[in-house]
């Protein structure tokens, strides 16, 4: 094959020796291909192909070779069989992409002998005036003039390989030729759109649609060219940019509306003095939504579908509608604002507490509603918050902000940041799903595009607020509960003033001397005349009320205390006061931050964020809220409440209270506990409703559920309620001392030692004794334990009742006991009353159906019968405590014997009992 | 009636102690709270040691207030029964009409109250339980007979519906009272300035236990 090339190829003309059939056969085929084929310049082709028949019809028929020249000129496709016609028209002829190989040379061919005259007569002959180019002369309409240049671009790529120079020179031609025309057309759709003859818009931009397809070659200078789609954005945008100017007519003094000094200054949402105009933000939303109907029915009829499918108004809607939002509406109007209610919740314009104060006592004169049960109860502070909304559940429309009044809540009133970022989500959202979109042809969701384009560029906002909510709740939650707390000492102490304002400094000293003479009686006197109806406290309430506002001057005479019972009022005060010390309405309120923070966070929440990062971080995020909540309101407010409630039961003093039938502050602690007990309740409902119920947790079945999954509201949930047993543990020990020590006190007070030891009939008959009745000592002290052991009933879980009935009676019979061992001396006559008492003790405990107890009296009462015998049946007590040693069962024979020592007769018949038990007597022993 | 210790304490001539003895569970407790509280506990359990009760009731005029002691029918300690019986005027003897061996332990009872009890004692049978008529286990003729016999006074009675309770007890407290008003008499007779007291004083019959002579106001 070597030998061949130099013999016949190299060592012989060029073009003689290949005419030479003879040196032709030597040449192999493919050579002859790869030698057209590397030919650049068709001239080259076509000349080479002149050699003879054979190379001619080789070089035509070769496929790959025309390809080859298709796929310079940028209209080839592989694998596209789907004409067996070639395009003949001037201006499509380059449109179309080929697929078919065997089209391929006659396609080129079409193009080239099309295009290859009009580079000449255009970029060459006439570029320096086009307008003198016959072939503009005959293509006259922008449409085709844009697909001739088009076309051209193409063709101008055929050159790049055949000779570079000229290339760069036509391709720079050709770009100033587009560029101008390009201008042009802007120009014409200017003109058109000012006329608002959309119809020669449409095809103008169609045109520039046509132009801006083919890549031109980028590395020719002078190519910094814009794909026309986006002049044509640009276009839009600037022609629109006019009417976003409204955004820039609102004065930002307009929206942050400065109302210090003005009455206004303490309506509810006023931040520093500053207030901000929802109402003209509205506007701008109305003119707004207004301007996007309009740009949209211009746009529609612009790119009226029906018209073809080449262009579609889809990409320069969602554009114009992105680029608003980015670099108008969201990148600066709402940025700006955003920062300036920043700028304002921070600066150091802060209104003193002392306004503050103001502010929430005139709010909750203001707001003062009959009708609100809530109201009642609630101290002045409250009211401001409860009459809003109670369940925030009439702002929860969907949106979370419809109506005016509910742009703010207790969560955001006090920050007009998070008054405005979701107000402005909210209202763009709104404003956008709004407004009418072109129609719908291509069955495009543009409230969905485009609601998925507010996220995205709201998103930084909306992160940073839900970042940021669940300080500024925790920050409220604090501030509401220390609030609450304040208000609660402060009320405390007003009680207290108000109270004292009534000592009668003159009565003071008689009551002293009073006091110390009748012992405690004046204290009595002092308490039955305030707690008169102690039962109907209502009523109570309201005459104390009466005579506190009211004409002081005419009452003071009849309400002049002493100030010994003005302390002890100030003490029952207090101990009324436990019951308030863990709030349900405090609960209420801070489930409402809570529910309204989540109501702020869920605004956020589009239903085009379904199973978005964002929503994850919402649902997160009001997890952490709600159990922030809970660990504040446990560590905040419980705690300290069932602390202070602890210590109030530490430190009461039964004596101080009279003859009261129950231990004031076991029963307010028991109603505390039903507080608690109720606040937990309540959380345990929110959780389900606003976190389960809602999706904000995912819950699993119960049956399923296993320790480990427990999430953090739960685990907080659980906590408060094991901190709540042990209060309650805590609380009904200290209760428990409490009773004890009033059983102490009555028995004090109101035990008759000498009916147990009563000698004769005659004294029974003095004293008007009477056996069939329990004595006072043992009816006070049992109606205590009554009303206390009742008063727990139904209030706690059953089993704690019973171990709390099961202490105090242990500790009562334990009590019992040492009364009669250490304190009595008990006569055969006395023995009645004793054994008596004990059976109306018995009947108690056995109604209670406490067995432990019932079992020690039953003993008791056996033993009891030790001091109904006779003296002279000595020897018969010795065995009876014998056998009631044996048998009772509870005590010891040790014990029983402590029992009998308390006999009145004891020591005159110690020896014979003795004896009896022990067999022998110490005079029984000779010292030897 | 009433409770309260203050109401009536003062207010009374006569103070009678009264036993109720019996078997266990012949309806002592309940015949008491019948009388003395009206009431009536059917899940009433055992009495422990001794319970007391009083009421006070008007005869001839009198107001005698009746200090009644249940006890328990199963005290065996001989000491504790003595107790029971010191001072005791009177002793309703209960038996229930559907048990015969209650029946039958009245005559134990009895034997007992002979023993400790003052020999003045006024005794009443009480057939408890006559609402059970159709388990009847004694006959009214026997036990009436068996009280004729030893000086008892009879009645059927039933603390369930308190049929013939208020005159077990009535009729008892009048027979004390008769033979303390005869037996004052016969004292005023020997100089005893042991007198009926009025104006809110009281007596109670503690005759010497030698006095054994006094004859016994039966009748039924």
């Amino acid at each position: 094959m070597a030998d061949l090339l130099s013999g016949s190829l190299v060592g012989n003309s060029d073009v003689l020796m290949l005419h030479s059939t003879q040196a032709l056969n030597r040449i192999p085929l493919i050579v002859i291909k790869l030698v057209s084929r590397n030919l650049p310049d068709i001239k080259d082709v076509l000349n080479f192909s002149v050699i003879n028949k054979q190379v001619h019809n080789l070089v035509m028929k070769d496929e790959v070779l025309w390809i080859n020249f298709l796929k310079r000129i940028g209209i080839w496709k592989n694998g596209k069989v789907e004409s067996s016609e070639i395009e003949n028209d001037l201006l499509l002829s380059i449109k179309i992409s080929v697929g078919n190989p065997s089209l391929a040379y006659r396609q080129f061919k079409v193009c080239y002998t099309t295009y290859k005259p009009i580079v000449q007569d255009l970029l060459v002959t006439h570029y320096d005036n086009i307008q003198n180019s016959s072939i503009l002369q005959k293509i006259i309409s922008p449409k085709d003039q844009a697909l001739l240049l088009n076309g051209l671009g193409k063709f101008v790529l055929y050159f790049k390989n055949v000779n570079f120079q000229l290339y760069q020179k036509l391709q720079i031609r050709l770009n100033s030729i587009v560029e101008m025309f390009t201008s042009s057309l802007l120009k014409e759709i200017d003109h058109h759109f000012s006329n608002e003859t959309y119809e020669e818009c449409h095809t103008l931009i169609e045109s520039l649609h046509i132009l801006g397809e083919p890549a031109f070659d980028m590395t020719i200078k002078n190519a910094d060219h814009v794909d026309n789609m986006e002049l044509i954005l640009e276009f839009f945008i600037n022609k629109f940019a006019d009417d976003y100017s409204i955004l820039y007519e609102v004065k930002e003094n307009d929206i942050f509306l400065n109302v210090t000094g003005t009455s206004l200054q303490n309506e509810r949402g006023v931040v520093k003095g500053y207030q901000l105009q929802f109402v003209k933000l509205d506007e701008v939303f109305e003119k707004l939504m207004v301007i996007f109907d309009r740009e949209f029915t211009i746009l529609e009829r612009i790119f009226r579908p029906d018209i073809d499918g080449e262009i579609s108004e889809v990409p320069i809607v969602l554009k114009l509608v992105e680029t608003f939002l980015n670099n108008y509406l969201i990148g600066r109007f709402a940025d700006e604002l955003v920062t300036r209610a920043k700028e304002i919740d921070e600066s150091d314009i802060i209104e003193s507490s002392q306004q503050v104060q103001q502010k929430s006592i005139s709010e909750s004169s203001l707001n003062e509603d009959p009708q609100n049960p809530w109201a009642q109860n609630i101290p002045a502070l409250s009211n401001s918050f409860v009459t809003q909304n109670p369940g925030g559940q009439s702002c929860s429309d969907g949106n979370g902000f419809s109506s005016e009044n509910q742009y703010f809540n207790v969560m955001n009133e006090s920050s007009l940041y998070f008054q405005l970022v979701p107000y402005l989500y909210n209202k763009i959202s709104l404003t956008f799903s709004k407004v009418r979109y072109p129609a719908d042809w291509k069955n495009i969701d543009y409230p969905k595009l485009v609601s998925e384009l507010i996220n995205f560029y709201y998103s930084q906002y909306s992160s940073e607020f839900i970042d940021l909510l669940p300080r500024q709740c925790h920050f409220s939650l604090v501030q509401l509960i220390n609030r609450w707390q304040e208000e609660l000492k402060k009320q405390e102490q007003s009680q207290e003033d108000e109270i004292m304002q009534f000592v009668d400094e003159e009565q003071d000293t008689k009551g002293k001397k009073g006091f110390l003479l009748t012992s405690g009686k004046d204290i009595l006197t002092g308490f039955t005349s305030i707690f008169k109806g102690s039962v109907q406290k209502e009523e109570a309430q309201r005459v104390s009320e009466t005579l506190e506002y009211s004409n002081q001057s005419q009452n003071s005479q009849q309400k002049r205390l002493t100030r010994f019972a003005a302390k002890l009022e100030i003490l029952s005060h207090n101990l009324d006061n436990i019951k308030s010390l863990v709030s349900v309405d405090l609960t209420i309120l801070i489930l409402q931050h809570v529910k309204n923070t989540f109501l702020l966070l869920l605004s956020l929440n589009d239903s085009s964020h379904l199973n978005t990062e964002t929503e994850k971080k919402i649902a997160t995020t009001c997890q952490e809220v709600f159990t922030d909540s809970v660990v504040t309101l446990t560590s905040a407010h419980v705690k300290i409440g069932f602390d202070e409630a602890i210590h109030r039961l530490k430190v009461y003093n039964p004596i101080d209270q009279g003859s009261q039938i129950a231990v004031e502050p076991l029963k307010m602690f028991v109603e505390l506990v039903n507080n608690a007990d109720l606040v937990n309740e309540m959380l345990k409902i929110f959780y389900q409703e606003e976190l389960i119920d809602k999706n904000l947790v995912i819950s699993k079945e119960k049956n399923k559920k296993d320790f480990l999954m427990v999430n953090n509201c739960e685990k907080s949930m659980s906590k408060l309620e094991t901190l709540l047993d042990t209060y309650v543990a805590d609380g009904l020990n200290t209760g428990i001392e409490v009773l004890m020590n009033e059983v102490s006190y009555i028995t004090m007070v109101e035990l008759d030692e000498e009916i147990y030891s009563i000698k004769n009939e005659q004294d029974l008959l003095r004293k008007h004794l009477d056996p069939g009745v329990p004595t006072r000592f043992a009816q006070k002290t049992i109606q205590v334990l009554r009303v206390h052991v009742n008063m727990l009933t139904g209030s706690i879980d059953k089993s704690i009742v019973d171990v709390f009935r099961q202490e105090i009676g242990e500790r009562f019979v334990n009590d019992l006991v040492k009364l009669i061992n250490k304190k009595l001396t008990i006569s055969t006559i006395g023995a009645m009353f004793l054994i008596n008492d004990l059976n109306f003790m018995y009947n108690f405990f056995s109604e209670l159906k406490i067995k432990p107890i019932v079992n020690y009296f039953i003993a008791l009462r056996q033993i009891a019968q030790l001091y109904l015998i006779d003296s002279e049946n000595s020897n018969e007590i010795g065995k009876l405590v014998v056998r009631i040693g044996k048998d009772n069962g509870m005590f010891t024979q040790e014990e029983v014997y402590e029992f009998v020592t308390r006999r009145a007769d004891w020591e005159k018949i110690k020896k014979h009992v003795d004896k009896i038990i022990y067999g022998l007597q110490l005079q029984d022993c000779i010292i030897m | 009636m009433s409770n309260s210790a203050e109401d009536y304490s003062y207010d009374y001539e006569y103070l009678f102690k009264i036993v109720l003895v019996g078997e266990s569970s012949v309806g002592k407790s309940n015949l008491l709270s019948r009388f003395t509280r009206d009431e009536f506990n059917i899940e009433s359990k055992t009495t422990i040691g001794v319970e007391f009760a009083t009421r006070t009731i008007e005869v001839d005029g009198k107001r005698i207030k009746a200090q009644i002691w249940d006890t328990a029918g199963q005290e065996r300690y001989r000491a504790v029964t003595a107790a029971y019986y010191r001072g005791a005027v009177g002793a309703l003897l209960v038996y229930d009409i559907s048990n015969s061996s209650s029946y039958e332990g009245a005559s134990r009872w009895l034997s007992e109250l002979k023993d400790h009890a003052d020999a003045n004692i006024v005794v009443e049978l009480v057939g408890n339980k006559s609402d059970l008529n159709h388990l009847r286990a004694v006959p009214t003729d026997e036990a009436k007979s068996f009280a004729t016999e030893k000086g008892l006074l009879f009645t059927e009675a039933s603390a369930l519906n308190s049929e013939n309770v208020e005159l077990a007890f009535q009729q008892l407290i009048k027979a004390i009272y008769d033979m303390v008003s005869k037996h004052q008499f016969d004292m005023n007779d020997y100089g005893n300035d042991n007198k009926p007291i009025t104006g809110g004083q009281t007596i109670t019959l503690t005759p010497t236990p030698k006095d054994s002579k006094i004859k016994k106001d039966s009748c039924c």
